[in-house]
């Protein structure tokens, strides 16, 4: 299996696609740092205008931390949908071009072939997360500076730098665990779709349903069901951190990547190839 | 090399294939020739191992790690790769590790330059399918399956494939398998052939055997074929120094022996197969 994961991230680096969505995120970072830059300000002064009257703030608000609280809100639906659509490509560009079937009339076994694919979409989301953090962090520091983060959830939440920084660290790896769901499951869904356009639709679907059911009351499901979970990253921006609430849903995204992995992995196994 | 027992498969209603049962030696070359729906290629992949069967068994008396390489219905590479890179990604994959010295041999063996170093999808269907025959040789397999390989391509690319498949038959000893519907190809490559239709061997022969049992219109060219004798009571359509004959049983040989008795001149003669009754159909 190993040989084989060696060529699959062989192949992950040989093909344009992966550069494009590597440059997808790059443009939407951009977008969102110039946006940040440009109107920034603005809008921040608008907003805060009556707690400004009532409170002192030190420092510039529109600063680097903000704008990556900003751009962590891509977890929402850009960065997972960029993601899916390539993960997915790894096996469905295969199934298209009939490589997934030349693959195994060698010496490669169905399960080996299966588990090097998980592994790669693993290592790719870990490899996009791993620039996306870095670049938009340098960028949003280099340009911005620190000073204390403001957040709006369920409230007005004031951090100060410091302690921002670190909660933005945290959820940025939360939302990586999730982005790495994301990835498990784009490629089971290829697993069960093969083809390309059918899965890009099924993933596009999934994405919407989730962004719809995490903001609906399932009363005692909500502390269980997939889509009720995916909004963790957020609640590091909690006044009080809600630690037993983020190891019971980190746990539990864990779980269902695990048994969604398997699900595609005896799939696969069953599935005939011709 | 390779037994076939009774081998049976269905999609739904449509029974693809029914009760085959055939056998491949050791450096011999053997065909399946059918239309298209006659089950060649599910009889591949059931060999492959990419369907299951429904009934029935096969065994490969190989002891190989990989026991037979194969290019079913078209050779397929990733196609952002170059001929070497797709080489070296087949044989690592499944933990070869081939030099370049290796790779170039392998480029060399199914006639491929190994000065070329753009992506594949550049490639013609000739070059293509010399290269999936080299994938599908890659770790030394004792069998070789060949779902097609002259579909596509011209008659120097046909002669050139019939040329390399001879070779490996004969220089490695692999058993080969070959399908294809152009009797008239897979004929000058094979010893034996089966003839599938319908999902079932309706005939097995030499290739002799089968191509006589197709010849249905000869075409003979030559000096004084307007006086014959045996054309005439054949029914043949005569045109000058050219008749065009059923044969209705007779054999090409038996024919042309009867014209030289008769004294004519004998310039050409040219056979056309009549597949659909070949075929049954």
């Amino acid at each position: 299996m190993w040989y084989v994961l060696q060529i699959e991230l062989y192949k992950l680096i040989r093909q344009k696609r992966t550069y494009y969505g590597l440059a997808a995120i790059f443009i939407i970072e951009s977008i969102i740092i110039l946006a940040a830059y440009a109107q920034g300000s603005e809008i921040l002064s608008v907003l805060l205008e009556s707690l400004t009257e009532r409170f002192i703030m030190t420092g510039d608000l529109l600063n680097g931390h903000l704008v990556m609280y900003i751009m962590l809100n891509s977890l929402w639906f850009n960065l997972p949908l960029i993601i899916m659509i390539l993960v997915s490509g790894f096996l469905t560009s295969e199934y298209k071009d009939k490589t997934v079937q030349a693959t195994l009339l060698q010496a490669v076994s169905k399960r080996d072939f299966i588990i090097a694919k998980y592994l790669t979409a693993l290592i790719f989301t870990v490899f996009i997360m791993l620039v996306l953090g870095l670049s938009s962090g340098l960028l949003s520091y280099a340009i911005f500076g620190t000073g204390d983060l403001i957040t709006y959830l369920d409230g007005l939440n004031f951090f100060s730098s410091q302690d921002a920084f670190q909660r933005l660290a945290f959820a940025f790896f939360q939302g990586g665990l999730l982005m790495l769901s994301y990835a498990i499951i784009s490629i089971t869904l290829a697993v069960f779709f093969k083809d390309q356009a059918v899965t890009w639709i099924v993933c596009a679907f999934v994405l919407v349903m989730n962004g719809l059911l995490v903001k609906v009351d399932l009363g005692q499901l909500n502390d269980w069901v997939f889509p009720k979970i995916i909004d963790t990253w957020q609640y590091y921006f909690q006044f009080e951190l809600p630690s037993e609430q983020i190891w019971h849903n980190s746990l539990l995204i864990i779980f269902y990547s695990l048994v969604i992995m398997f699900a595609g992995i005896i799939k696969f196994n069953k599935t005939e190839i011709g | 090399m390779i037994q076939i027992h009774n081998l049976s498969k269905s999609f739904g209603p449509l029974v693809a294939l029914d009760d085959v049962s055939f056998e491949v030696s050791k450096g011999q070359i053997t065909g399946v020739l059918g239309a298209n729906g006659a089950g060649k290629t599910t009889l591949f992949k059931i060999l492959c191992g990419l369907l299951k069967q429904d009934s029935g068994t096969f065994q490969f008396d190989s002891n190989k790690k990989k026991k037979l390489g194969a290019i079913i219905e078209n050779p397929a590479f990733f196609s952002y790769l170059n001929a070497k890179q797709n080489l070296y990604a087949f044989s690592k994959a499944q933990g070869l590790k081939l030099s370049q010295n290796e790779i170039d041999q392998l480029l060399k063996l199914v006639g491929l330059s190994n000065e070329r170093n753009d992506q594949v999808s550049h490639y013609s269907l000739g070059m293509k399918q010399r290269l999936g025959i080299a994938i599908a040789t890659l770790n030394d397999p004792d069998i070789l399956i060949l779902d097609e390989p002259f579909l596509g391509l011209d008659p120097l690319g046909m002669e050139e494939l019939r040329g390399l498949i001879k070779t490996l038959a004969r220089e490695k000893g692999l058993a080969i398998l070959i399908s294809s519907h152009q009797l008239n190809e897979i004929a000058k490559v094979c010893e034996t052939l089966h003839v599938m239709r319908k999902g079932k061997i309706i005939s097995t022969g030499t290739s002799y055997e089968i191509l006589n049992k197709a010849t249905g219109k000869v075409s003979i060219e030559g000096k004084g074929i307007l006086k014959s004798q045996i054309l005439q009571r054949l029914n043949a359509e005569i045109h000058a120094e050219r008749a065009t004959v059923m044969l209705d049983g007779m054999q090409v040989e038996e024919l042309v022996d009867a014209l030289v008795e008769e004294g004519i001149k004998i310039r050409s003669v040219h056979t056309e197969t009549a597949l659909e009754e070949l075929y049954g159909q």
